[in-house]
């Protein structure tokens, strides 16, 4: 019985009343096991002093930190996942509203295939009317070209061909200025600019694009003219009301 | 949801405050290192936070310490690396008392200050230190013990009994170091 965990035990109060009382009764002959127990008992009041009040106010504010923390990221997790199909759905209106608006303002980018099937009859085909395909890979093709630079205030004429397109009277001309290579081309009569948008507040000049190109559209008293270039629609129209004033 | 969150937080926070100086006593006597101290406190009381709802509800301050002592074995030793700490013999601890030449008396542990039992219990290694601190410090029941530091009853008397007399040793060569006793003698 004179074990020393049994002396640990009695000292921790962790032996069973049947236990305790053998104990006792075996420490009250045996001078050196009272001795031994009030070692134990000392040993263990010193450690029981140490429980004082420890200074961990900075530690415990660094653990109600992280608390918060988890809290907030909890939240958020929360909010995101109980909401994404709204934040989804939002999103995906916000692009529709977008585009509608911007196609109702005129500043889309407008439907480039209509503007080449438009176009099919005035680009060189000597069979036939031209395909779509083959308006873009002329249209293409006219720009591959530079040349050299020429004065900024200057309009050079390149090239110049004639003829008849459907009935009507279709004239290219391939012409240069100081910031490179522009295609006018005019048609007789008045060609209705499918696929193209107003540009501007009077609305005088129409605007789309065949591919890399922009094209603006216009109409003279006897003839519908359209100019385009690998430049912004802005220079272009900077170029058409220059050529207005030549063309008679 | 929000409020009963919000609820649970509070409680939370009045649960770990009440017995946060016992946690970060503890978390800097086994660490030894305060800085050790507070990355291990952080730690368990967020594992605290997340588990809240699996407490029970009997003894805040023993499931805390009970996780601050898993994460210390589980993390903080293994990063050590070194030989096992508590390497000695641990079923076959016995009472070494009896065999010492220089016995402290229980007037030693009344003059002693806090500083040098601290200091003492420092040089006791990580297994009886655990379980001495929980045991005499924290006030810990055996079974409290065995539960927080994942072992047998039986292993956590001999624990005790070794720990408690390696404090002893240590604690007597503080006292021979300061005058307090001499070397080789006897103390009633």
């Amino acid at each position: 019985m004179r074990d020393v965990e049994t002396l640990h035990a009695y000292v921790d109060r962790e032996l069973s009343p049947e236990e305790k009382t053998a104990f006792e009764a075996l420490m009250s002959q045996d001078a050196e096991l009272r001795k031994q127990v009030a070692l134990v008992q000392a040993q263990k009041s010193a450690m029981v002093n140490l429980n004082y009040g420890m200074e961990c106010e900075d530690a415990w504010k660094k653990c109600k930190g992280r608390i918060v923390e988890i809290e907030s990221a909890r939240r958020t997790e929360s909010f995101v996942s109980r909401y994404a199909w709204a934040l989804c759905a939002s999103l995906i209106l916000m692009i529709v509203v977008g585009g509608g608006w911007q196609r109702l303002n005129g500043n889309s980018n407008p439907n480039g295939t209509a503007i080449t099937e438009m176009m099919a009859g005035f680009v060189p085909n000597r069979q036939q009317t031209s395909t779509p395909a083959e308006v873009q890979r002329w249209v293409e093709g006219v720009f591959d070209f530079a040349g050299e630079a020429t004065r900024p205030d200057r309009l050079e004429l390149l090239a110049m061909e004639k003829g008849l397109s459907g009935g009507k009277m279709v004239e290219r001309h391939w012409i240069k200025d100081g910031e490179g290579q522009i295609v006018l081309i005019a048609v007789e009569g008045q060609v209705p600019l499918t696929g193209m948008t107003p540009s501007g507040e009077d609305g005088k000049y129409m605007v789309g694009h065949v591919g890399k190109a922009n094209c603006i559209g216009w109409y003279k008293p006897n003839y519908t003219v359209f100019l385009m270039g690998e430049r912004p629609t802005e220079n272009l129209k900077v170029a058409a009301i220059r050529l207005c004033s030549l063309i008679k | 949801m929000l409020f009963g969150r919000r609820d649970k937080r509070d409680a939370f926070e009045r649960y770990a405050e009440s017995v946060f100086p016992s946690v970060f006593g503890t978390a800097l006597r086994l660490t030894r290192s305060r800085e050790e101290a507070e990355d291990l406190c952080q730690e368990a009381i967020v594992r605290a936070y997340e588990a809240f709802d699996r407490f029970d509800g009997t003894n805040f301050k023993a499931w805390l310490l009970r996780i601050v002592t898993n994460l210390y074995i589980n993390k903080y030793r293994r990063q050590q690396r070194g030989p096992h700490m508590g390497s000695l013999d641990e079923d076959g601890a016995v009472e070494p008392t009896a065999a010492e030449t220089v016995l402290p008396d229980r007037a030693l542990f009344d003059e002693a200050l806090g500083a040098e039992v601290e200091e003492a219990l420092s040089k006791v290694p990580a297994d009886f230190r655990i379980t001495v601190i929980l045991s005499d410090i924290e006030g810990l029941s055996y079974q409290e013990i065995a539960d927080a530091t994942d072992v047998p009853i039986g292993t956590v008397r001999s624990r005790l009994a070794r720990g408690r007399a390696l404090l002893r040793t240590a604690l007597a060569e503080y006292a021979i170091r300061e005058g307090i006793v001499k070397e080789g003698m006897e103390i009633e």
